[in-house]
């Protein structure tokens, strides 16, 4: 029991510790799942409510009031509203992920001297309120006769968006220039090292970034109501207005359609978050 | 390097090509509207079940584009009136579009894409008729000879600036005193007050304290207090503007009459304590005091009895009555101001003929019938105080002696109305949060107000 | 040799600069195309007294000296501070712990990572009705367990004194977005590391100080430059919780109780879209966008004593 037991006695603590840890770890998982969830338990709570028991200031509903989805569904036109929806977020994705983690590269990985000027600006460009630059770019698709039409929601997706660059930027510097060099020696373009090497190396940033883009564009109120102007071209965001009268709102109702209007989001989100985890080929690539 | 050029010119050229297909084939484009515009009067024929002139009709006639702030039902009702009105013209086709947002609406308007007819609130005319938004209606109004008689005199009032016509009238916003008719009996009323003194005791009389100090019935009216402020000011003599439509003076008697009870209200029961029940509840909502029984007095619209008995369907037996007058001021009786909704021509409207005939038929008996009175909205058309539509509406006999009250009136246009506002309600929030005396507060709102109109 | 050389070097540089452009290309367009124009006009808007409705009026420095002497300003200036100096740092402090919780190796992680983002996607109107069920001061969850535990019970909604720090607190439930971006991060580190401190023996605290922290510094450092960038400019949750707790559709322009709420953005978007002053919105668009490049370049200066890009 004495110098061959203690290795094996080592063996178990750490084993045990690495147990203990995972347990606490789990619990506070779950207590954080737990009060994360509120606002979203919340949400489906209410909609299954009447409006006289959402008066009622009770947390559980007493009859489930399903029929709340059914007005939701029903009261605005909502097949088209999500089609329109789609269009518009599957356009900006695509466009935010392309032309961001192009820019991203120039600003990181090109070795060329205007990264210097240009990355300050591209910055400072996120310092200036929109609410001062909304009228003179309002008259530029007013001049170019796009007022009324989805290109000012989706044609700028397409020119790379400052946030998305700068945070892509910093992932793709963080990747060694010895694994690009070697590339270079292989004889690889930039275009190449950019798609074989930057881009599997940088799903998971890429993937926040476009999970953003979804979440920001899918609930986008401001941008279509402003530059859209009829009701058949109209967003989910815009449809829920429609639950928000001016005198009363209808919970029950508004919280259905609210829960509808995530629940694509997080079926998105569910089934893309296994790509944050997917990160870790820069050793495997190194050794 | 050319490799690279051209791969990179390819996506480009991508981008480009999704890009323009997008551009031709986004739905309701701005510049393919006839097909856009039948879509939308297809939507509101279906909203509103009346039925339109046939296809072949509608193609010969001029569009009008209309935007409104309603959502919902309440926009619902826009699109009934519009299909009615786009049934009995032969020269005019309404496309209305729901557009919940203002801040978009003056986008479009000052970029020359905006609407040819739209809504709003009264109050916000002086400043839109100064910078020119508005289109002037009197000399639209000569040349039909239309007669605006039957308009009630006040809401016309509120529609004026500078003299000139901007607007027509679409429904009234009356304020009267609501209060818990259990409550009152409980300490022993059965009548409401008539005078503020008897107001305030009452209010003291219903006022119930929990254990902490915490307020479980609020007697006196603090809630909302935005709304307590402006409309017992008005209803005690007083107004934050004199007759000249510059700010009122600081000895005003009734300005500070209004704001002595509350801030006397306050002191009696604890600033806190009060401040916490009024952020506890919010206003026509589920957490709203009036509607749960535990508010004894409410300033409010003629629109709370609709939402009490047909939206929330709360049993709050309540009464309805003139705001008070201070005592031995019954000359005061009735004094309030009257507000409206109303719909106003943009002055680069591209159809401004015809934004004016759906404009008063939108305004005229029929339209408001449709959009307004009908669904319990009070009738700015002194003929339509008679309509059955009217009289089933709640607490309908108060409002119309409200209504035809001497003693009622608009509020001055003028350009810095917005701004004004805010410097009373920020001044009188102080001291209702007594961090400074009421006095104090007239005197700044008169000096920063004086500032303001210079 | 060394005759050789510089022409290679010159050919690859020019090669590179190109690639650079192309690679930058669609922001340079995008910029041009869209952005340029607005910035242009902005700044000579700030210059001029402006309702956006008539041709705007030259007016010189006016609107930035008029600035200097509104109360209003400061007001909204410290709010925003205020706003800026606790709200980053806290969310980044948060968003890093529950992003290391998530990327524990326990069963069921999917789900976890989606609750704990779930708040970031339910729709605002929806969830500042709960906030306000929350933080009501008589009847809400929060002021109860104060309550039972025998502390103070705020005013969270009109106590001048509470409402920036009830906007504080409901920040933390919108971490969602920052934890994502640090989870990301987590990734990047290279295994190798860790498993080499192991066999050195090292802690769980000191492979977080040495290993951890430096491996995601880029991303702590894109954090803090957007965290302060977005809480310069914070808004849209003011916004709300002042349209909801006045009493919603009353037509109200607010501050909040007694203006505590009064944020650079907020009173920037008073000024142009309810007063329809263009002219002085710009003017504060304009000082807030130097106050905002400053401190950034100051992080931007620190950058060199903390940030490692690896063997960059």
């Amino acid at each position: 029991m004495t110098t061959d037991s203690r290795g094996v006695s080592r063996f178990h603590s750490i084993s045990f510790r690495r147990r203990m840890s995972r347990l606490i770890a789990l619990v506070l998982l779950i207590v954080f799942s737990i009060v994360f969830a509120i606002p979203f338990l919340w949400m489906i709570l209410t909609s299954l409510k009447s409006l006289e028991e959402v008066y009622q200031r009770t947390v559980l509903p007493q009859s489930l009031h399903f029929e709340n989805y059914l007005l939701a569904l029903t009261q605005i036109p909502f097949l088209r509203y999500t089609w329109n929806t789609i269009v518009i977020t599957v356009l900006c994705v695509l466009g935010t992920v392309v032309s961001s983690s192009m820019v991203a590269y120039s600003m990181s990985k090109v070795k060329w001297r205007g990264k210097k000027y240009l990355f300050p600006i591209i910055v400072g460009t996120m310092m200036i309120p929109y609410q001062v630059t909304l009228i003179p770019l309002y008259m530029i698709w007013n001049k170019l006769g796009l007022i009324g039409t989805i290109a000012p929601l989706v044609v700028p997706a397409f020119f790379g968006g400052p946030y998305y660059i700068f945070l892509l930027r910093q992932f793709f510097k963080t990747i060694p220039d010895s694994l690009l060099e070697a590339a270079t020696i292989d004889g690889a373009g930039e275009l190449r090292v950019f798609l074989q090497i930057m881009i599997p190396l940088c799903k998971p940033a890429l993937a926040s970034v476009a999970i953003f883009t979804f979440l920001g564009t899918w609930s986008d109120f401001m941008g279509p109501m402003l530059y859209l102007n009829s009701q058949d071209s109209y967003t989910l965001s815009i449809g829920l207005q429609a639950f928000l009268q001016q005198h009363y709102v209808q919970w029950g109702i508004l919280m259905a359609a609210s829960a509808i209007f995530t629940i694509p989001i997080i079926i998105l989100f569910f089934f893309a978050q296994k790509y944050f985890i997917e990160g870790i080929t820069v050793t495997g690539m190194k050794a | 390097m050319k490799k690279l050029v051209k791969k990179l010119l390819a996506l480009g050229l991508a981008g480009a090509t999704i890009c323009g297909v997008l551009a031709s084939c986004s739905p309701g484009a701005d510049t393919s509207s006839s097909d856009s515009g039948s879509g939308a009067a297809q939507a509101s024929q279906d909203a509103g079940g009346a039925q339109g002139g046939d296809g072949a009709q509608t193609a010969e006639k001029k569009k009008v584009v209309l935007w409104h702030l309603w959502t919902g039902a309440e926009a619902g009702y826009v699109d009934e009136a519009v299909a009615a009105y786009n049934a009995q013209s032969d020269l005019y086709e309404v496309e209305a579009v729901s557009t919940p947002d203002s801040q978009k609406i003056m986008v479009a308007i000052q970029a020359g894409t905006g609407p040819d007819i739209t809504d709003d609130f009264t109050n916000n005319i002086g400043s839109y008729a100064s910078k020119g938004i508005m289109m002037p209606l009197d000399d639209k109004i000569a040349e039909v000879g239309a007669d605006l008689s039957d308009f009630v005199p006040s809401t016309l009032e509120a529609c004026r600036y500078e003299g000139k016509l901007y607007a027509l009238p679409v429904g009234m916003n009356l304020m009267a005193l609501f209060y818990n008719k259990d409550l009152l009996a409980e300490a022993g009323y059965t009548e409401p007050p008539k005078t503020m003194e008897e107001l305030y005791q009452m209010a003291v009389d219903t006022t119930k304290v929990n254990d902490d100090g915490t307020i479980d019935v609020l007697g006196f009216p603090d809630f909302p207090s935005v709304y307590y402020m402006d409309n017992f000011a008005a209803a005690l003599g007083g107004g934050w503007y004199d007759e000249n439509g510059k700010p009122a003076s600081p000895d005003n008697e009734g300005n500070l009459m209004a704001l002595q009870y509350a801030v006397k209200y306050r002191e009696q029961f604890g600033v806190d304590n009060v401040a916490k029940f009024g952020s506890a509840g919010k206003y026509l909502d589920p957490t709203d005091p009036f509607l749960a029984g535990k508010e004894t007095f409410r300033v409010d619209g003629n629109w709370l009895g609709q939402n009490i008995k047909e939206l929330f369907k709360v049993d709050v037996n309540y009464g309805c009555t003139f705001l008070p007058y201070p005592e031995g001021r019954e000359d005061l009786a009735g004094r309030g101001i009257a507000s409206s909704s109303m719909y106003y021509i943009p002055s680069n409207a591209k159809e401004p003929d015809g934004a004016f005939d759906f404009l008063l038929y939108i305004a005229g008996p029929e339209g408001t019938m449709i959009q307004s009175v009908s669904r319990g909205g009070f009738p700015s058309l002194l003929s339509q105080f008679d309509s059955e539509e009217f009289k089933k509406s709640y607490d309908s006999d108060v409002f119309t002696a409200l209504a035809e009250s001497p003693n009622l009136f608009a509020l001055p246009n003028v350009p810095q109305s917005t701004e004004y506002a805010t410097i009373c309600n920020e001044e009188v929030e102080l001291a209702l949060n007594l961090k400074q005396t009421p006095e104090q507060a007239l005197q700044n709102i008169y000096e920063r107000g004086s500032a303001l109109f210079e | 040799m060394a005759q050789k050389k510089p022409p290679v070097r010159g050919k690859k540089r020019n090669s590179h600069t190109a690639a650079g452009i192309l690679f930058a290309l669609p922001w340079i367009i995008g910029f041009l195309a869209f952005s340029l124009y607005p910035i242009v006009m902005s700044v000579y808007y700030s210059l001029t007294d402006f309702n956006m409705f008539q041709a705007p009026k030259f007016v010189g420095l006016e609107n930035y000296t008029a600035l200097f002497q509104d109360e209003k300003f400061y007001k909204s200036l410290w709010n925003t501070m205020y706003m800026t100096v606790l709200g980053t740092p806290l969310s980044l402090l948060v968003g890093l712990l529950m992003a290391l919780l998530l990327n524990q190796k326990v069963r069921g992680m999917p789900f976890f990572r989606t609750l704990f983002y779930l708040p970031s996607v339910v729709p605002l109107v929806a969830s500042s009705m709960l906030w306000l069920w929350i933080l009501n001061p008589q009847y809400g969850l929060l002021n109860q367990m104060l309550q039972k535990l025998g502390l103070y019970q705020p005013n969270w909604l009109t106590d001048p004194d509470f409402t920036k720090p009830a906007l504080l607190i409901m920040g933390v439930w919108g971490v969602g977005g920052i934890m994502i971006i640090f989870l990301a991060a987590l990734q990047d580190v290279p295994r190798s590391l860790y498993e080499a401190a192991e066999i050195d023996g090292a802690g769980t605290l000191k492979k977080f100080v040495h290993i951890t922290l430096p491996g995601i510094s880029p991303v702590i450092f894109f954090q803090l430059i957007m965290g302060v960038i977005n809480n310069f400019q914070y808004f849209t949750q003011a916004y709300l919780m002042i349209g909801s707790s006045t009493g919603g559709g009353l037509n109200v322009v607010s501050g909040g109780a007694e203006n505590s709420l009064l944020f650079y953005a907020l009173y920037l978007y008073q000024n142009a879209f309810n007063l329809f002053k263009m002219g002085k919105a710009s003017a504060m668009a304009w000082i807030l966008f130097l106050i905002v490049a400053l401190v950034t370049f100051v992080i931007f200066k620190t950058q060199d004593r903390w940030v490692s890009y690896g063997d960059d």
